[in-house]
């Protein structure tokens, strides 16, 4: 009685094949490893991403409102940006250009990038080129001395299309 | 025992009278040169810069108008652009400040730093020229099929390095062209689908084109990408080795010993060491004898020295012939110091990038990623969809590969025209004009 015969059913081989020890330990280790590849990549992404933006500031003082001549449009170079009286109001209109960022120049009644051509009439719409949406036009506060600042990280009119919706003339006070 | 008198074999005088002759031989251990086949294989093999080459190689390899060595040529340029470029280096800041102030020190006040910076541009050009002829070459003679099909990749991951670093290069003057090309370019990136404008941010590493930029592409171009293309070129020759060398039409390699014309085309015959597409014989086979016992199946095959590495330094020889004159002669461009508020008009990448610059002038998506980026993918897949295999392949224009012939000819014929129209049709503001009507270049 101290053996089993092989067809004894406590001692039958089950059909289904085991994972041995070795091919289990293959498998954690190579997904450890993936895994600290991975985490390795991630982490030298996060490297490259900047934690601080040291690029110039995007807010220009532009001088005072009886500085522009009437129903102009003057391009203020250091700002990229296009001043346009009219009135007591100012607009201000971006001149980087929508497509690929080339400075467009501002001619009388309209605007145009000498890179790919984009041409955009007086107020910033498309109307010719490969530009996918209008120039930005960006806001103009008065400080307490009178003279005025624009900033250009503001876009107020961040619709993806080729008119923009409405000019944004603002009343100097 | 102490006090005792050595005895050396040789004396002090001989050791020093054959030092010279010892140095050299522990450099060189063994025979060099073409006094027989044994030391012509040793030339070749024991050399680490030369034993990538195979020992010997087929006349065909050597048929001038079967290569036409771009290949060689694209790797000589590569050395003389990594060699001017380390030399450069001495000299060059990369600070917006300064960068553009350096270039004119190199023109007026370095010794032959303006031949140099010549040199350096106009291999680059000459390079991103010849790479893409010998991807034609490549295509055209049908050398991409099994087992080629990966170095074909590799080929193409070559080829846009090749243009990485020549974009990242002429960056650096820091003038009107390097900054409206990092505008424009970083810009082409910010419309990759879903993770563009961050791709932007950090290949600029800000959100304003600036030094963060600047030392960027300084450090992709004289480090990162060169290593890359580096590594890439070794993975590029050692697979030629070891899939056999160059791609050889059947017809042109002793079909009489190896192959067999059967029904189908010539196969090789599994059991025969012939020098076809595999490794022909080892350096034991005919270490001993005076002559190569395998000299009957060296038909058609001539040993690597002197044949092969003659032939490629004289091609170096005239290659760099013809660089020096062309540097000594035509200035390297530099346009105005870099000025944000005004591009120049028109704004004209050099010349291999007008057809990109001419198609993103329609859309910037399909232009600069979308249609480029099929036209790459579909190149690098060419060797696994092609199916003219063992027939059309190792001869220029087999009437078997009419077909991907004729749309690889296409795509090069529209690539020369999309780069004549940007180059010699686009005027200011990229209107359409007519070339006699164009404005001096890098002017407005």
């Amino acid at each position: 009685m101290s053996t089993y015969s092989s067809s004894h059913p406590t001692n039958r081989v089950p059909r289904v094949r085991k994972t041995t020890r070795r091919e289990f330990l293959n498998f954690v280790t190579g997904l450890v490893g993936l895994g600290v590849a991975g985490g390795t990549a991630l982490l030298m992404g996060a490297f490259f991403w900047p934690a601080v933006d040291v690029g110039p500031s995007k807010k220009f003082k532009i001088g005072r409102l009886e500085d522009y001549p009437d129903d102009v449009r003057v391009f203020f170079a250091e700002a990229k940006a296009t001043i346009w009286r009219r009135g007591d109001t100012i607009g201000v209109i971006s001149n980087i250009c929508t497509h690929l960022g080339c400075t467009v120049a501002t001619r009388e009644g309209d605007f145009k990038c000498p890179c790919h051509g984009s041409q955009y009439d007086a107020f910033g719409n498309v109307i010719a080129g490969p530009a996918p949406r209008h120039l930005a036009w960006h806001p103009v506060y008065k400080l307490p001395n009178g003279e005025l600042e624009i900033d250009t990280s503001v876009d107020l009119d961040p619709s993806k299309t080729k008119k923009a919706k409405s000019t944004h003339f603002i009343k100097i006070i | 025992m102490p006090g005792q008198r050595v005895d050396y074999e040789t004396s002090f005088w001989e050791v020093l009278v054959n030092l010279p002759q010892n140095v050299v031989k522990s450099i060189w251990p063994t025979e060099m040169g073409s006094k027989n086949d044994r030391t012509r294989v040793q030339t070749t093999f024991n050399n680490l810069f030369l034993h990538f080459q195979s020992s010997t190689c087929t006349t065909e390899t050597l048929r001038f108008t079967y290569t036409m060595g771009f290949g060689l040529i694209s790797f000589y340029l590569f050395i003389i652009l990594t060699i001017t470029g380390i030399l450069l280096m001495f000299y060059y800041v990369p600070s917006v400040e300064q960068a553009y102030a350096r270039m004119l020190d190199l023109r007026s006040s370095v010794l032959f730093g303006d031949y140099l910076r010549n040199m350096h541009r106009w291999a680059a050009h000459a390079m991103v020229l010849f790479v893409f002829l010998h991807m034609a070459r490549v295509f055209f003679t049908g050398c991409y099929y099994k087992p080629k099909e990966f170095n074909w990749v590799v080929g193409i991951g070559l080829f846009l390095l090749t243009l990485f670093l020549s974009f990242t290069g002429y960056l650096l003057p820091w003038d009107q062209l390097a900054l409206w090309a990092i505008q424009v370019g970083t810009s082409i990136a910010s419309y990759t689908p879903v993770i563009g404008p961050q791709i932007r941010y950090v290949l600029i590493g800000s959100t304003t084109l600036g030094q963060e930029a600047l030392i960027r592409f300084y450090t992709l171009h004289v480090i990162v990408l060169p290593l890359a293309a580096a590594v890439l070129i070794a993975v590029h020759f050692w697979r030629i080795h070891k899939d056999g060398g160059l791609t050889h039409h059947p017809r042109n390699v002793t079909p009489d010993l190896g192959m067999k014309k059967t029904v189908t085309g010539f196969h090789r015959r599994k059991d025969l060491s012939f020098p076809g597409t595999t490794k022909t014989y080892g350096l034991l086979g005919i270490a001993d004898a005076s002559r190569p016992t395998v000299q009957r199946q060296l038909k058609d095959r001539v040993f690597s020295w002197p044949d092969l590495i003659l032939r490629e330094v004289i091609v170096f020889a005239v290659l760099f012939a013809v660089l020096t004159v062309v540097s000594l002669l035509i200035q390297a461009p530099l346009e105005e110091p870099a000025n944000p508020a005004h591009p120049t008009n028109p704004s004209k990448a050099p010349w291999y990038f007008l057809g990109l610059q001419e198609l993103v002038s329609y859309d910037a998506f399909w232009g600069g990623i979308g249609i480029p980026g099929i036209v790459m993918t579909l190149l690098a897949l060419t060797p696994y969809l092609d199916r003219a295999g063992i027939v059309g392949k190792g001869v220029w224009f087999h009437r078997r590969r009419l077909l991907v012939n004729s749309l690889f000819g296409a795509f090069v014929l529209l690539n020369i025209f999309f780069i004549v129209l940007g180059t010699y049709f686009r005027g200011p503001n990229w209107e359409f004009i007519l070339p006699w009507n164009l404005p001096p270049l890098g002017k407005g």
